[in-house]
């Protein structure tokens, strides 16, 4: 077993609205092995990102444990020490809205330099240069404003950023969402070879399974706040358990005949998320189930173990 | 080409006016679609293909928006043509669109029921088929029921805001279909939605079009959406298009480098790691790349597509490629 970088215990995430009590985050637990590409999937109003803010100390979690390299990290940016903002770090999804339109590239990817005292002031430019050329983007690039480059050189910028201070952590919040299927490879591709030279850890966040299945070591799916499965990816796309993550895969649009084949086929979409403020009975998943037997709206199911590395929640599996 | 098409565009030019200069997107579009025909357009972001439908459709801002050329038949008559008063060229339509984005479609200012019963009363006064047998309210509701929207009667009485994405652009596909007898356009219905609502959303869309008998033109830049949903496919790079060829053919024998780079570019369910994608990016319209306007990202560019745009020529039947690699071009002569 290899060590692990980031252990989360019984994280909750509450926020307070004048609708009710919001459950962001409610009661998950899992850990990710330093080096490895974690992939967070859910739907949009999951609580994938939530997450990702609290990691990064946007705000802190209402209950639980955040353990990175065994210290606790549950607290919001302001108690948080220098040195851990600068080994944790984040790519957000629009790169049109985390660069700053009035800043150049050069003092978007300084700022961090500056900020933590790590380059003296004449060599920031080198080290800047340097950060671009790792990203794959020409030093001239430099003295260019966000608005005069493209959406995805915009986001090699922001990873750019994001590893000046050289993280041991970088969370991708759906970094490639917002471009076209070419630029996104590119990007992709990017991270893959960053990783590999600087042996970072991702936790990459998406609603995308195809990229999933090509850049993750383990995938976990988000549902409602809460993990419904946990799985090597090889595991997740041949054997997928949950009825959810069977849905999802089913309603992924595919381009050649290979992938049709394996796609579940008998689990047609059915529904949409519920507001997290009302949340279903049990199971939070059974109003969409296709399987659902009669416990799923008492009760709501506990993280099962299939195998080793294979985690599932849901009633279906409790007996067998 | 077989009779009766319901839509061809012939040799469609338009661009903006801006203070840089003219740009030129859509570069002689050629598109038939039949009836009751289901065709998709694909392509990257800034492309045209939003561009040409919005023409096609009469929603092109004007200015700065400037067809400078063309003619686009729908049903026989020119859309485009300056003589045809606006407001007849509407009333003849049977043609509606759906939007990307279902939030701006929609006025957040009213309910839903009075946004589809003001297109119900609408569509009435110009349109005498509509059945009038029964109360717009009550044809409302019944229109929201046929998109499969739960409880209609209490949608009927919520504002946009109320609603989630998906049901919001189920209510903008009920408002569309209102109109639309022969064409609907449907400029990526999905792609601000969820997988799985996505999916639904997909799903209904064939179901109504299939029913109806109406032909449909489905924009994404999807190529998966692509294979799953439409008969006929139209690639468009950079204001042209490259190939244009039947579904199954098309993800069988891509023939132009930018259909292959595209399809190439797509990661796989299957695995096999994150593919290259294409090198470069889309050109500028302001200057555009003299010939083929591919040829500066291309890698089997050859001289001659710096000097003169490849025309879109038939290979076999139903497959049409804007390419010198292919069509019997004598590589000596050109």
């Amino acid at each position: 077993m290899r060590e692990e970088l980031l252990t989360i215990r019984g994280f909750k995430k509450y926020f307070r609205t004048s609708q009710g009590i919001v459950r962001a985050v409610d009661a998950i637990d899992f850990s990710i092995m330093l080096g490895e590409t974690f992939g967070l999937v859910g739907e949009s109003g999951s609580g994938k990102s939530t997450v990702a803010y609290v990691l990064v100390g946007v705000y802190g979690p209402t209950e639980g444990q955040l353990l990175f390299e065994g210290q606790d990290i549950g607290r919001d940016f302001r108690i948080r020490s220098m040195r851990l903002k600068k080994d944790i770090q984040i790519v957000f999804q629009d790169p049109g809205s985390s660069l700053n339109p009035r800043r150049s590239v050069k003092q978007i990817v300084g700022h961090p330099l500056r900020m933590h005292h790590l380059q003296r002031k004449k060599n920031i430019a080198a080290k800047v240069a340097e950060l671009l050329t790792m990203v794959g983007l020409p030093v001239d690039y430099m003295h260019k404003y966000p608005r005069a480059i493209g959406g995805g050189e915009k986001q090699l910028v922001a990873i750019a950023r994001a590893l000046a201070t050289s993280p041991s952590l970088v969370i991708l919040d759906e970094p490639t969402s917002a471009l076209d299927v070419s630029m996104q490879a590119k990007v992709l591709n990017q991270l893959i070879q960053i990783q590999e030279d600087l042996n970072l850890t991702y936790l990459f966040i998406t609603h995308d399974l195809s990229i999933m299945r090509n850049l993750a070591t383990r995938v976990a799916i988000m549902y409602l706040g809460k993990l419904e499965e946990v799985a090597r990816t090889v595991d997740f796309f041949q054997k997928p358990r949950h009825p959810y993550t069977q849905m999802l895969l089913s309603s992924i649009p595919v381009s050649s005949e290979e992938e049709a084949a394996m796609k579940p086929k008998k689990n047609p979409s059915k529904g949409e998320i519920p507001s997290p403020v009302n949340v279903p009975s049990g199971c939070g998943f059974h109003p969409r189930c296709r399987r659902k037997i009669e416990t799923c709206s008492e009760l709501d199911p506990e993280m099962l173990k299939i195998n080793e590395e294979h985690f599932v929640r849901c009633h279906l599996y409790a007996t067998s | 080409m077989i009779a009766d098409p319901i839509l061809e565009i012939r040799d469609l030019h338009v661009g903006y006016r801006t203070y840089k200069g003219f740009l030129r997107v859509v570069n002689g579009v050629n598109m038939t679609v039949q009836r009751a025909e289901k065709v998709g357009l694909v392509g990257e972001a800034g492309c045209g293909k939003t561009t040409t439908v919005k023409s096609v459709g009469q929603v092109l801002p004007i200015p700065p928006g400037h067809i400078s050329k063309g003619e686009c038949f729908f049903r026989g008559k020119d859309l485009l043509d300056p003589k045809m008063h606006f407001a007849r060229r509407t009333q003849m339509s049977g043609l509606s669109m759906i939007f990307q984005d279902p939030t701006a479609a929609l006025n957040p200012t009213f309910t839903i029921g009075t946004q589809i019963v003001d297109v119900i009363k609408y569509s009435r006064t110009r349109d005498h088929k509509t059945p009038n047998s029964y109360s717009d309210r009550d044809k409302a509701v019944q229109i929201l029921r046929d998109v499969a929207m739960p409880d209609p009667a209490r949608i009927m009485k919520n504002y946009p805001i109320q609603l989630s994405g998906g049901m919001r652009q189920r209510v903008c596909i009920a408002i569309s279909l209102i109109r639309a007898r022969d064409l609907l356009i449907a400029d990526e219905p999905g792609t601000s939605l969820d997988v799985t609502i996505q999916d639904q959303i997909h799903h209904l869309l064939q179901k109504l079009v299939q029913e109806k008998g109406m032909a449909i033109i489905l924009i994404t830049h999807s190529l998966g959406v692509i294979r799953e949903m439409v008969d006929l496919v139209y690639v468009m790079y950079a204001g042209d298009i490259v190939e244009a060829a039947k579904t199954q053919d098309l993800f069988a024998r891509p023939l132009n480098p930018y259909t292959q780079g595209l399809l190439a570019s797509i990661p796989k369910m299957t695995g096999g790691g994150i593919p290259m994608g294409i090198e470069g990016r889309i050109s500028d319209y302001l200057d555009p790349p003299g010939g083929c306007r591919f040829q500066p990202r291309c890698k089997d560019a050859m001289p001659i597509c710096e000097r003169r745009k490849p025309p879109l020529v038939e290979i076999s039947k139903d497959h049409w490629v804007a390419c010198f690699l292919h069509g019997g071009h004598n590589r000596e002569t050109l």
